[in-house]
């Protein structure tokens, strides 16, 4: 007969039945979001994983009404902040306000007091705001006067940039962009899809989500995640993919070794191997497979990659790099 | 006859006088040419009698009388008998007869003054085409000759000389043809050797047929006896190596970079595979994958299987010609 070893068996069934509320979630967005797999896809990693999204992407791609309908789902809290040149970081985290009535400071809690956070064109703004936020999200927690404030969990930032506009933002810096889990290139709807789209907004009435799941929901879901299986050949993996960013000479990469400036970090192998495992949640997997690393990959690697000048004059892009480590690095 | 002699005596005194006061003079005054057109130069000659003593040119600015422009003075140290020479390049700009006073020349203390001379300065004229294209009817008269003013000229449009650039350029040109050349010539026989080296390493590589080689390694790790050894994920790791490499080599297919699904299906797009070995391969990778990332235990009938259809891939989907090799391989293992 064959068999699983007991804790794969026991975790595979678990899996099967924890992993129905993405199912659920996935019935539910696409009744408003449609294609757009790959964010919707992203958005789950990054729930899943607690980790924060970075999104690049022309205006109009449902990158708002995706985040929306997600809090919708989940019966979350949802804050919308348009990173602005003027905004301040008190507009973000809140304020003490003196009340006259009470003779007495209180405290006006700031929109990232939410559950999912969009943080739309985050560098519009200067560093300071870029930088409250940025704290925010690593250390879950906010300090307003000599007060500390532990965000709601789950917690999920979603900032989107703009590929298009470049005056007038402020790049943020590559320490800060590491943060974030993933950073997702959004492109264009199928031909097939935005017809689809087009009916579904000229209709009487846009199609809502309901609210099917609580937060607690999610953040079993997160426990459960964490306990994926992972072997030590996937670890293996991961640490060859990441090393070959940072030492690709000794990957039989050795174009690339003066293109890249630097490689990805510690946290990338961490983040690499948390989305792994969400992802092969997400296809109701107990285990990861290299499938799962080369799945996420790009989303977790490709802003963790310096390019120098010589790779920006030949006009090669992390994303190239990434695919020819993916094709040069062993798989187990 | 008298009469005739007194004559000739005369004659021969009024001839020979000149020539005695001449050979006496010490200084002099020669021009080279007493008549220039305006813008012209000539030279003149003070000439001083070495033998009489120290001698003292005049010191002139640059200017020698009147108009007459001084452009260079210098001693002139060419040999010319008794005469020690001062030579000025002297020119007008201004038409007109000058007279040139004699000049004082000081030997010793003594200052003598060379004779007198004139130079006549004529005017430019023009040929007569160009002036019979000049309104010449209020044109002032110069030394009796009508002249009219007229523009500085245009620029001279000089058309492109092929000649001319390549006296100039002609160096760099060559330069730049033996730069492209060695460039040329280099560019391709650096092609050539990668040629040959890839070439070089294809012969090497193409020496094993690929199923000789996998049939070898199946033959080896079936004598490791790994699964037998409670190392079940070793030997599924072995074993979808060895199916990889073979892939990679006979089908040129990158197996060792690809995930299972991938191989699956860059295997099933060159349609080589026949329905039945491509099942073959998907349920042999799919359960080593079970076996390596999710720690499945297979029964050892499933081990013993999936050796056994290894090998029968690697007989399937091998170069037919090389069949038979591979058969004396697997007898002689």
């Amino acid at each position: 007969m064959n068999s699983l070893s007991v804790d794969i068996k026991e975790l595979n069934e678990r899996i099967e039945k924890e992993s129905a509320l993405i199912e659920t979630i996935t019935l539910e967005m696409n009744k408003v979001i449609v294609g757009q797999n790959h964010l919707v896809e992203s958005l789950l990693i990054g729930l899943l994983s607690n980790g924060h999204i970075l999104l690049e992407g022309v205006p109009g791609l449902a990158k708002t009404l995706a985040i929306n309908t997600l809090s919708n789902i989940i019966d979350a809290k949802f804050s919308r902040i348009q990173f602005t040149p003027d905004l301040l970081p008190a507009d973000l985290l809140g304020t003490l306000i003196y009340s006259q009535k009470q003779e007495d400071f209180i405290m006006k809690k700031g929109p990232i007091f939410a559950n999912f956070i969009l943080a739309d064109e985050i560098n519009r703004s200067p560093a300071k705001v870029q930088s409250a936020l940025l704290e925010a999200m690593q250390e879950r927690q906010v300090t307003i006067g000599t007060e500390s404030f532990k965000l709601t969990e789950p917690f999920l930032v979603m900032a989107t940039q703009n590929p298009i506009e470049q005056e007038g933002t402020y790049p943020l810096p590559e320490a800060q962009v590491d943060r974030f889990m993933l950073k997702v290139i959004i492109n264009y709807p199928k031909k097939e899809e935005e017809v689809l789209i087009i009916r579904q907004n000229l209709a009487k009435s846009f199609p809502k989500a309901n609210t099917v799941l609580s937060t607690e929901a999610i953040i079993k879901a997160r426990q459960v995640v964490k306990d994926v299986y992972m072997d030590e050949k996937i670890e293996k993996y991961i640490v060859d993919i990441v090393f070959a960013t940072r030492f690709p000479e000794q990957y039989d990469l050795k174009k690339y070794k003066d293109l890249i400036s630097f490689g990805g970090s510690p946290r990338a192998s961490i983040n690499l191997a948390l989305a792994a495992k969400a992802y092969a949640f997400i296809k109701r997997r107990g285990y990861v497979i290299p499938e799962d690393v080369r799945a996420v990959c790009h989303d977790v690697m490709r802003h963790r990659i310096g390019l120098t000048y010589e790779a920006e004059a030949e006009n090669i892009s992390s994303e190239e790099i990434i695919s020819e480590i993916l094709n040069t690095v062993e798989v187990p | 006859m008298y009469f005739s002699s007194k004559y000739i005596k005369i004659i021969v005194f009024l001839l020979i006088f000149p020539t005695i006061v001449f050979s006496q003079r010490k200084v002099e005054l020669i021009l080279e040419s007493d008549s220039i057109e305006m813008g012209d130069q000539t030279k003149l000659f003070l000439l001083a009698d070495k033998n009489a003593g120290k001698i003292s040119f005049p010191i002139f600015g640059d200017t020698l009388i009147g108009n007459i422009e001084i452009i260079e003075s210098n001693l002139d140290t060419t040999e010319d008998g008794k005469w020690l020479r001062m030579k000025y390049l002297i020119t007008s700009f201004e038409p007109a007869i000058y007279p040139i006073p004699p000049i004082p020349i000081l030997i010793d203390n003594d200052t003598l003054f060379t004779n007198r001379a004139y130079l006549y300065v004529t005017p430019f004229i023009p040929d007569s085409a160009l002036l019979a294209e000049l309104d010449t009817a209020n044109a002032p008269v110069i030394f009796n000759m009508k002249l009219s003013h007229f523009d500085i000229k245009e620029p001279i449009d000089t058309p492109f000389n092929f000649e001319e650039f390549w006296l100039r350029f002609s160096l760099y040109v060559w330069l730049a043809l033996l730069v492209i050349v060695i460039a040329i010539v280099l560019y391709f026989y650096i092609k050539k050797r990668k040629k040959q080296t890839k070439e070089v390493v294809k012969k090497i590589k193409s020496k094993i047929p690929a199923h000789i080689t996998a049939v070898k390694e199946l033959n080896a790790l079936k004598t490791r006896k790994l699964w037998q050894k409670e190392e079940t994920k070793a030997y599924y790791t072995q074993l979808t190596e060895i199916i990889r490499v073979y892939i990679e080599q006979r089908f040129e297919v990158p197996a060792l970079e690809q995930t299972s699904h991938e191989l699956l299906l860059d295997m099933k797009a060159i349609r080589i595979l026949q329905t039945n070995e491509l099942e073959l391969l998907k349920k042999m990778l799919k359960l080593a994958d079970l076996v390596k990332f999710a720690k499945y235990k297979p029964l050892s009938n499933d081990n013993d299987l999936h050796l056994k259809n290894a090998y029968l891939f690697v007989e399937n989907t091998k170069i037919r010609d090389q069949r038979n090799e591979t058969a004396k391989v697997t007898e002689n293992e």
